[in-house]
């Protein structure tokens, strides 16, 4: 009894409540904001055979008699055709790929780890796995829910939370589907075949037609910024766009912009990935746009997870 | 223990007025809602300016928890101390219920920054639930101690 009225006595000295919540408030934030942006925690580490999805009749190495140059690469599997154009004042990157089996699309995760706040940049994950080309994925790492299936793995199972932004799904055959989490349970969709999903959004372009509105009241689709999108224009035919913005050379897309420019690409289905400082395009050793962190400054960011073709 | 030992009772408004009550001594009830409603208007303003000098460099994104955050300390503090210092006799906050009623809206406050800031960076978070809970609680716990003490008191009793 003694000690609760010293403890009472101590409260009702002038500020001392203020100081002692306001400490204990300061700190839950900055604990809430560390454990969100910074802390690392991994789940599950990839295995071998996860890294692979299952894929057996496919090379899995590279040919020696692969023909490179600084904006292409050719073998007897992989094609890929790199073009700069420039779009609304920005310079935008893409890739033409055409490959002999779905199998040399592939995700990656960052140090081969699925967590929160796993991060590794896309150069460092796309040379570990001997990416020819790669970009970056959907930062799966940023959410603590949704759902999350790398090469015909399972990772996350919750589906995102109040949320009906569509999901790109890539089949085992190399086609492309839109599916809304609140829709289909992630088991359901690696038994019909999906073996990865992509969770960023929204869709660019369905069935051959823009899918975003040039009006859309979303700050994200209004804002000109670094952009990265994946599409499909055919059987095996894909399109990986990334888009520099945030600098006096290139103003950045508008998601509107950005689902233009892969339907003039000829995509019949497109998605939007994570983009601003993460859109990065790394090709044959080298990440070939200027992707920028904290503002405008020239560097690539970390990030959860890659989009690649290799071997 | 002598009974002169014992230390003079500070002055405190709110008793007088309770307790008796000269009218000159009942106007610092009205000063004292008068400040809190003015320190409640400041919170207000720098939740605005705060909102507005994040979204400059936010490259277009934006957060309705962090827009509306301001309506916390509106609602919560500026309106209903604004009340209370308007009335002619105000009734008397007591102390812990002030501290907890405050407490309430700095988490919920906290809980609305919080969700701002990780939704315009584009992430997600699970933890702004325990905001919200911890801040109902605080509020409930205020609203349920003023009560009692306003029933201890006589006020909201039939015929007082």
């Amino acid at each position: 009894m003694n000690r609760i009225n010293r403890i009472t006595e101590f409260f009702k000295k002038p500020f001392a409540y203020a100081i002692v919540f306001g400490t204990l408030l300061t700190s839950a934030n900055a604990y809430v904001l560390l454990k969100t942006f910074t802390i690392p925690t991994v789940q599950a580490y990839v295995t071998q055979a996860q890294g692979d999805a299952g894929y057996e009749e496919v090379a899995s190495a590279a040919p020696q008699e692969a023909e490179t140059t600084a904006t292409s690469y050719s073998d007897e599997n992989i094609q890929i055709s790199i073009s700069t154009v420039r779009y609304n004042d920005t310079d935008v990157y893409i890739a033409d790929v055409k490959v002999s089996s779905a199998a040399y699309l592939k995700t990656a995760l960052a140090n081969d780890s699925f967590g929160r706040n796993v991060t590794q940049k896309t150069s460092a994950i796309a040379s570990a796995h001997n990416a020819i080309l790669a970009i970056n994925g959907d930062y799966y790492g940023a959410n603590s829910q949704g759902y999350v299936i790398k090469n015909g793995v399972i990772y996350r199972d919750t589906s995102r939370r109040g949320s009906d932004q569509d999901d790109l799904v890539i089949y085992r055959d190399g086609t492309f589907g839109i599916i809304n989490e609140s829709e289909v349970t992630a088991q359901v969709l690696l038994d019909s075949g999906v073996v990865n999903l992509l969770a960023f959004g929204p869709a660019l372009v369905t069935n051959g037609k823009v899918a975003v509105s040039q009006n859309e009241e979303v700050g994200r689709a209004m804002a000109d910024n670094p952009r990265t999108a994946i599409g499909v224009i055919d059987n095996l035919h894909y399109v990986l766009v990334v888009s520099d913005g945030r600098t006096s050379e290139s103003q950045g897309l508008s998601l509107y912009e950005l689902a233009q420019v892969m339907r003039q690409q000829g995509c019949k289905t497109a998605y939007n990935l994570d983009g601003g400082g993460s859109s990065t395009m790394y090709f044959n050793g080298q990440v070939i746009n200027n992707p920028t962190t904290n503002g405008n400054r020239i560097s690539e960011r970390s990030v959860s997870d890659i989009v690649y073709i290799g071997y | 223990m002598p009974a002169n030992s014992r230390k003079p009772e500070r002055f405190n408004p709110y008793q007088a007025y309770r307790h008796g009550v000269t009218r000159h001594k009942a106007l610092a009830a009205h000063n004292r809602y008068f400040r809190i409603m003015l320190a409640y208007a400041g919170v207000t303003a720098l939740c605005l300016v705060f909102c507005a000098i994040y979204e400059i460099f936010s490259f277009g994104e934006h957060s309705l928890f962090m827009r509306m955050m301001f309506m916390i300390p509106l609602l919560g503090g500026l309106a209903p101390f604004g009340l209370l210092a308007a009335s002619e006799n105000p009734p008397s906050i007591s102390r812990g219920a002030f501290n907890l009623w405050n407490s309430g809206l700095a988490v919920r406050i906290s809980g609305c920054l919080v969700r701002g800031i990780i939704e315009i960076s584009g992430r997600t978070s699970d933890y702004d639930y325990y905001y919200w809970i911890i801040s109902g609680i605080f509020l409930a716990i205020a609203f349920i101690h003023q009560v009692v003490a306003w029933r201890r008191e006589g006020i909201g009793r039939r015929g007082k």
